[in-house]
Order: C-alpha cells, then sequence, then structure tokens
C-alpha cells in the first residue's frame, strides 16, 4: 500500500506540473470533495463498530497524551533539526509547531517577516502530511497502531485520517480524529510563541 | 472545518441507524481505498500546480525535508513510548 501511495503521489505531483492549468485547477478543487467523500465513508464504517465509543471512553483523558507526544515530539525534532541546521532554535520549533497545518504555518511565520522560514515551514509540512501517507502502514505494522496517529499531527482531523483508519481500528480512528482537533486547535497558539 | 464534522456525523449516523445492508457496506468498504487513492491524487496535483512550492524545491527543500523528518520521529518516538506506558498496558491484562 506504502508503495501504491507514493507512486501516486508523485504522479498527482508531475500531472500537477504538466498538465494544462484548467484541468489541475479542477482536481484542486475536487481534492476537497473528495476529502469530504472519503470522510463520510470513514463516517460509515465508525458508525457501524458501535463499540466504538466505548473503547474510547475507557482512556479517558489518557486520549490526550497522544496529542501531548505529538507536539512534544514535533518540537523535540524541530529543535535537533535547529541545531543541524544552525538556525536559530525558535526559528526550528516555529517550522515544526504547524504539525502538518502547512497553509497556516506558512502564512503565519511569513506574515511574522520571516518568509524564508514561512517557505521552508510550509515545504515542511506539506512533506510531513507525504510521509505520513507513506509511513502509516509501517507503523501499525511494526511499532503500534498509536504511533500511527504521530505523524498525522493536525491532519489526523482530515486528509490522513482515512489512511488511519483503513489501516487500523475505528478504536483507533476515533482518537486520531480527536487528536487531530486537539493539535488544529493548538497549532495557532503554538507557532505564536516561537515568532 | 464544520463540512469535515457534517460528512463524518452523516455517515456515522447512517452507519450506526443500520441503513445499509451487509453488501452496500462492503462496496462503501472498497470505495474507501478509491477515494483515499483518489484523494492523495489530487493533493499531489495541487502540490505540483502550486508554482511557487516547485520553485522553492531546489533551494528550500533538502532543509525542508529535514525539518519533515525530524518532526515525524521525535512524534512516533513521544506518542509510542507514551502510549506503551499509559495506553496499552490495561488492554493487555
Amino acid at each position: 500500500m506504502s508503495l501504491a501511495i507514493f507512486v501516486i503521489l508523485v504522479l498527482g505531483i508531475l500531472a500537477g506540473i504538466y498538465m494544462p492549468v484548467g484541468i489541475s485547477s479542477v482536481l484542486d478543487q475536487a481534492s476537497s470533495m473528495m476529502l469530504l467523500i472519503l470522510l463520510f465513508s470513514v463516517g460509515i464504517e465508525l458508525g457501524l463498530n458501535r463499540q466504538v465509543f466505548a473503547q474510547v471512553r475507557k482512556l479517558g483523558f489518557r486520549i490526550l497524551l497522544i496529542p501531548l507526544g505529538v507536539i512534544l515530539g514535533s518540537l523535540f525534532g524541530g529543535a535537533i533539526g535547529a541545531i543541524i541546521t544552525q538556525m536559530q532554535l525558535k526559528e526550528g520549533l516555529a517550522i515544526v509547531s504547524g504539525l502538518g497545518w502547512y497553509s497556516l504555518s506558512g502564512i503565519l511565520l511569513t506574515n511574522a517577516g520571516n518568509p524564508i522560514g514561512g517557505t521552508i515551514s510550509f515545504l515542511s509540512n506539506v512533506f510531513r502530511e507525504m510521509i505520513t501517507f507513506i509511513a502509516i502502514p509501517f507503523l501499525v505494522k511494526y511499532l503500534n497502531s498509536y504511533s500511527a496517529i504521530a505523524p498525522a499531527g493536525a491532519t489526523a482531523m482530515d486528509t490522513t485520517l482515512g489512511m488511519i483508519s483503513k489501516h487500523t481500528d475505528g478504536k483507533t480512528a476515533v482518537i486520531a480524529f480527536t487528536s487531530g482537533v486537539i493539535c488544529t486547535l493548538i497549532v495557532p497558539v503554538l507557532i505564536p510563541l516561537f515568532l | 472545518m464544520w463540512k469535515i464534522f457534517l460528512a463524518l456525523t452523516v455517515g456515522f449516523l447512517i452507519g450506526f441507524f443500520g441503513f445499509l445492508k451487509e453488501k452496500q457496506i462492503k462496496i462503501n468498504s472498497r470505495l474507501q481505498t478509491l477515494w483515499l487513492l483518489l484523494l492523495i491524487f489530487c493533493m499531489g496535483v495541487s502540490i505540483g500546480r502550486n508554482g511557487e512550492v516547485i520553485r522553492s524545491l531546489p533551494v528550500l527543500g533538502g532543509k525542508a525535508f529535514l525539518f519533515a523528518v525530524l518532526a515525524v520521529i521525535g512524534s512516533i518516538l513521544f506518542v509510542f513510548v507514551l502510549s506503551k506506558l499509559f495506553l496499552e498496558k490495561e488492554e493487555k491484562k
């Protein structure tokens, strides 16, 4: 599955570069429609599994450990990235604070007077989303289903939710969605801390 | 964002109240893979047609990729350890 996804992603990017603008703009708009159809389909599957919410409720507040791990882990990675690239620590932390939400992270850094940081952050969070798609099957297989939520960050509530749901179970999908919502709410607060 | 909640909720209610027959459930599960792959393709197109992304890739792509990989590894590490410590123990009992 990972290979298929990688190939389709690359084909999509190449198609986006070379196809006529008219067609690519239609496909660009189609992606938000695709997302809603996919989430509708995921919703059906969650509804079929009646124990899902009881299982999730058993975790209680511990469910917050997942977004907490995502945020702390991302910042940890950002700090190491800053050391390797010899950037300022706070710039490195700001870049990863998008948690996969590329449009917002790019704009916030750019508007704060750092267009290069903004572009790096934008690209980096785009890459994060792509890596997530490819990594999920491996993480489920070799670590556990919770760790498959980790790379998704804020995208666990939308674009990568279908992928997580497909490779794990209803319980994990609900936790992923919750974690994605929390990450999405945190991003606008987190990034300004490092500007 | 409300559209996401709406799509999930409508789907959930349809599944929950048993509007679908066995066969339709199977079709839904198969279609899900199709939607997923179409979504990924369309997302690729969105990235590819974004001239700014493609232009800045050769200069800033390397750094961006490094940060993406490190953030992903960090997140996986933290979530994996936290889930082993606090979430998985009970499940095994």
